[in-house]
């Protein structure tokens, strides 16, 4: 029937133009969105006036025939230029077709045509016989190929590009032609094959609906294609689709078929193809509506019937969302008290955890858990192993208790009291419940945790804090004591030193006869006195230097030192002993000895302590120690040489250690302090010279030190 | 007015300064000795010395303050010091040098016949 034609070919244009409309909605800005719109218009134009002028034949079928021809001409016009704008997206890859002036050259050429048909040179439409028939004139063939050349150029461009792009582009692309080949493969069937397959014309322009849904199939595609954001898969869409496409097939044929057969054999009515084309139709329509209509009055119902109604899904969402965005217990634990209560709404709800948990609390904790199940509903405890629990439960009006666990602690239960409204909670309450506990659970522990180490972090920094405290008060005691001890040593130093000298002072004095005349006995005896004296002075000073290396505080008073002066005095001092020890002792001193920056008091003190070394432990026959200073290419030397017991072998590596005295100096000298070569090695080295030592055991011995020119300062300007 | 050179001997310690005033007085000066900073001051004020001995570890003035003040003085720049100490070490030397010390002795090391020795050559000189 004309009729329901009629209104699928409504609906189908009014589906194109809408699709255009919402595109360009969608995108106004966008020039392919604009294209698809004006496409869109011009097909549904098309499909319009084709339809018309086969199937109404009136004094307007003419004119019909000339939009009809014009139309498709602009149709296929207007997709040359969709394509070019939705394929062509980098503005520096301009095809050479696609600029201002191809469009409005073929425009023109359009409307060239237009004309040209409005003039019956392309075609005309002779409608004597009460139908339809159409002459092509001898223009017609301009008209065809110009308009078979917009369909070649748009399947060339689209191959091409599909080739070349990726990705959304590529998706798109081949949406695009599978749009487009279903709807050529349509409108080829029904216009082209159906027409010699079947005689009667009626039915061949009824199944011209085939071909303008082809039509709008393609043209949801394009709309499909260029609305979409995402890349998908054709794959699925096509899944999808042969999905749907099948399902209503096996619903036509159930419903369509019995129908068919009821009305044809029961009730003798004879069902034309258009009606059965539209039964298929309004099935589908039904089909496709179904899911939606029901999930709406699914949603109305459950509004009416459960006034508490909630999704299940979105409280979870909620639930997940508020614990991820905090890490405070207290505060996880009101907010998802908040969720609850909001959604289950409970006469009261509280945690029972087990990290602050109060006296009364544990014990129900306790009980709680001796059940061993996630969720405890108090109406549900029959057994009387439980009796206690049950009766503790119910004396605290606790409904139900939800435990939280992790994989290995349990943290707690949730305790909700009976529903504000009465009732119990429903399954799907409590598959709430269940969900939310391990989540619950999990977030709270770690929250707790969190709680932990920062209070351990507080408290660590409190304990370092403190030790560091302790740490610079005791510092300040050892620096305390540092100091005092170095007073010390200075002070003993000091106080020892002051009698020494004033022993030297007189017995000076008597020497030089300040106090009379002496004899010579007298004089041996009091230089011998003097000699000891300054004995200990030496060794006094010694002892401070070991004090002040081993605490770190020796350190050189370095100032021009000529070492020949020094090297002289001490050997004047040591002279005497030396006399009275039968040793005999030669130093030549040498002339225009350099001066070198030196510290004086300590480089006399090795002179000192080698020589007498030298003079302590020479043999008893033919001792003699020679004294040498002089002065080589490129260093000073200093040495003293002598004939006595010299230093065993095995000795020789400890000998300038501290304390250490060899066995055979010791059995010569026993109140040796074996303190003196660790010191003049000690100097030498801070100095820095290098020591010589050479020995022979029963032959004697070299000590030394030898110091590089550099030392010597270069102008003695100096009066003194 | 004798023509014996006064010396000032400046110590803390009484049997340094005793047996320095023995030696000097053989040695044929005459000496004056106090055992604090404020009475050196006084004293060689008052006592006018051609020399003095001083010591620097003393009892709240030291024997730097009292070479620095005497140094600064107009009356008493130009009479020369020894200083005679038991403290080493190049920091108290130069201490000594800018506050225009003449000599610096250590005690522990030095000889009197030496400190005698400068003594008389500083006296000739001046």
């Amino acid at each position: 029937m004309l009729m329901f034609l009629s209104v699928l070919i409504s609906i189908i244009s009014a589906g194109i133009v809408l699709a255009g409309l919402m595109a360009l909605l969608r995108g106004p800005k966008r020039a392919q969105n604009r294209w698809f719109f004006i496409f869109t218009i011009f097909l549904a134009v098309w499909i319009v006036s084709n339809f018309l002028d086969s199937n109404f034949v009136n004094s307007t079928t003419d004119i019909l025939l000339k939009i009809d021809f014009s139309s498709i001409l602009f149709t296929a016009w207007a997709l040359l230029q969709f394509t070019l704008v939705f394929l062509i997206r980098n503005a520096d890859k301009k095809r050479l077709i696609h600029t201002p002036t191809f469009t409005i050259t073929s425009f023109l050429l359009n409307v060239m045509f237009s004309l040209l048909i409005f003039l019956n040179l392309v075609v005309t439409g002779d409608i004597s016989t009460g139908k339809l028939i159409v002459d092509y004139m001898s223009l017609s063939w301009a008209y065809i190929f110009v308009f078979l050349a917009y369909f070649v150029i748009v399947f060339i461009i689209l191959t091409l590009k599909s080739r070349r792009s990726k990705g959304l582009e590529k998706s798109a692309v081949k949406i695009i032609y599978i749009g487009l080949l279903i709807a050529l493969l349509t409108n080829i069937f029904t216009n082209l094959i159906f027409p010699e397959l079947f005689s009667v014309r009626s039915t061949v322009k009824e199944l011209n609906i085939i071909g303008y849904g082809g039509l709008l199939f393609m043209t949801l595609m394009i709309y499909i294609a260029i609305t979409t954001q995402k890349l998908f898969d054709i794959r699925i869409v096509i899944a999808r689709s042969v999905g749907y496409v099948l399902s209503f097939a096996v619903i036509v044929v159930i419903y369509v078929t019995p129908t068919i057969l009821i009305s044809t054999h029961l009730l003798n009515y004879r069902l034309s193809v258009a009606k059965i084309l539209y039964l298929v139709a309004v099935t589908c329509i039904v089909a496709i509506l179904f899911q939606p209509l029901r999930s709406f009055f699914n949603k109305l119902t459950n509004k009416v019937f459960y006034r508490n109604y909630y999704e299940i899904q979105d409280v979870i969402d909620k639930l997940g969302n508020l614990l991820v965005g905090s890490v405070d217990p207290e505060e996880i634990k009101h907010k998802t008290l908040e969720l609850l209560t909001g959604v289950l709404k409970p006469s009261y709800a509280k945690y029972l955890l087990l990290v602050n948990a109060r006296e009364g609390d544990e014990q129900i904790i306790h009980g709680l858990s001796m059940t061993n199940k996630e969720l405890i509903d108090t109406d549900e405890l029959s057994s009387s192993a439980s009796r206690h629990l049950y009766e503790a439960m119910v004396s605290n009006n606790i409904a139900l208790a939800l435990r939280l666990r992790t994989k290995h602690d349990v943290l707690g239960y949730i305790i909700f009291g009976y529903q504000k409204s009465g009732s119990s909670y429903s399954d799907v309450d409590k598959r709430l419940l269940s969900i939310a506990a391990a989540e619950i659970a999990i977030s709270l522990q770690n929250a707790l945790r969190f709680e932990e180490i920062q209070r351990f972090n507080v408290t660590l920094q409190a304990k370092v804090d403190e030790a560091t405290k302790e740490l610079k008060k005791t510092n300040e005691k050892l620096r305390a004591i540092d100091e005092t001890k170095d007073d010390f040593i200075s002070l003993a130093s000091h106080q020892l030193r002051t009698p020494l000298s004033i022993i030297k002072g007189y017995v000076n004095m008597v020497i030089h006869g300040d106090a009379g005349k002496i004899n010579e006995q007298q004089k041996d005896f009091l230089e011998l006195a003097m000699l000891s004296s300054e004995n200990m002075v030496s060794l006094v000073t010694e002892l401070l230097n070991i004090s002040r290396i081993t605490s770190g505080k020796f350190s050189l008073d370095v100032g021009p030192v000529n070492l020949a002066d020094v090297v002289d005095a001490e050997v004047k001092k040591l002279a005497n002993m030396a006399d009275s020890r039968k040793v005999a002792l030669t130093f030549h001193k040498p002339h225009d000895f350099p001066t070198l920056l030196l510290d004086e008091e300590k480089i006399r003190q090795v002179i000192a302590n080698f020589i007498d070394n030298a003079i302590y432990y020479s043999k008893h026959k033919n001792a003699k120690i020679d004294v040498q200073l002089t002065s080589e290419d490129d260093d000073i030397v200093f040495k003293v040489i002598d004939n006595g017991i010299g230093v065993p072998l095995q000795e020789r590596d400890h000998l300038f250690t501290k304390f250490y005295r060899a066995k055979n100096a010791k059995f010569v000298r026993p109140n040796g302090t074996g303190v003196g070569l660790y010191l003049a090695k000690v100097v030498i080295n801070e100095e820095g010279g290098n020591l010589i030592f050479e020995s022979k055991e029963g032959e004697g011995s070299t000590f030394g030190f030898k110091f590089n020119k550099n030392k010597i300062i270069q102008n003695t300007n100096k009066a003194q | 007015m004798d023509d014996k050179k006064r010396i000032l001997i400046v110590d803390d310690d009484d049997q340094i300064s005793k047996m320095y005033t023995t030696l000097l007085n053989i040695k044929g000066f005459t000496t004056e000795r106090v055992n604090n900073g404020e009475d050196a001051i006084a004293a060689t004020l008052e006592f006018k010395p051609d020399l003095i001995l001083l010591d620097i570890m003393m009892p709240e003035i030291s024997g730097f303050d009292v070479a620095d003040i005497l140094h600064n003085t107009e009356k008493t720049k130009d009479i020369p010091i020894i200083v005679l100490t038991a403290l080493g070490g190049k920091e108290y030397r130069d201490k000594a040098t800018a506050a225009g010390v003449a000599y610096y002795f250590v005690k522990s090391e030095v000889d009197l016949d030496l400190i005698a020795e400068k003594i008389q050559e500083l006296l000739k000189s001046s």
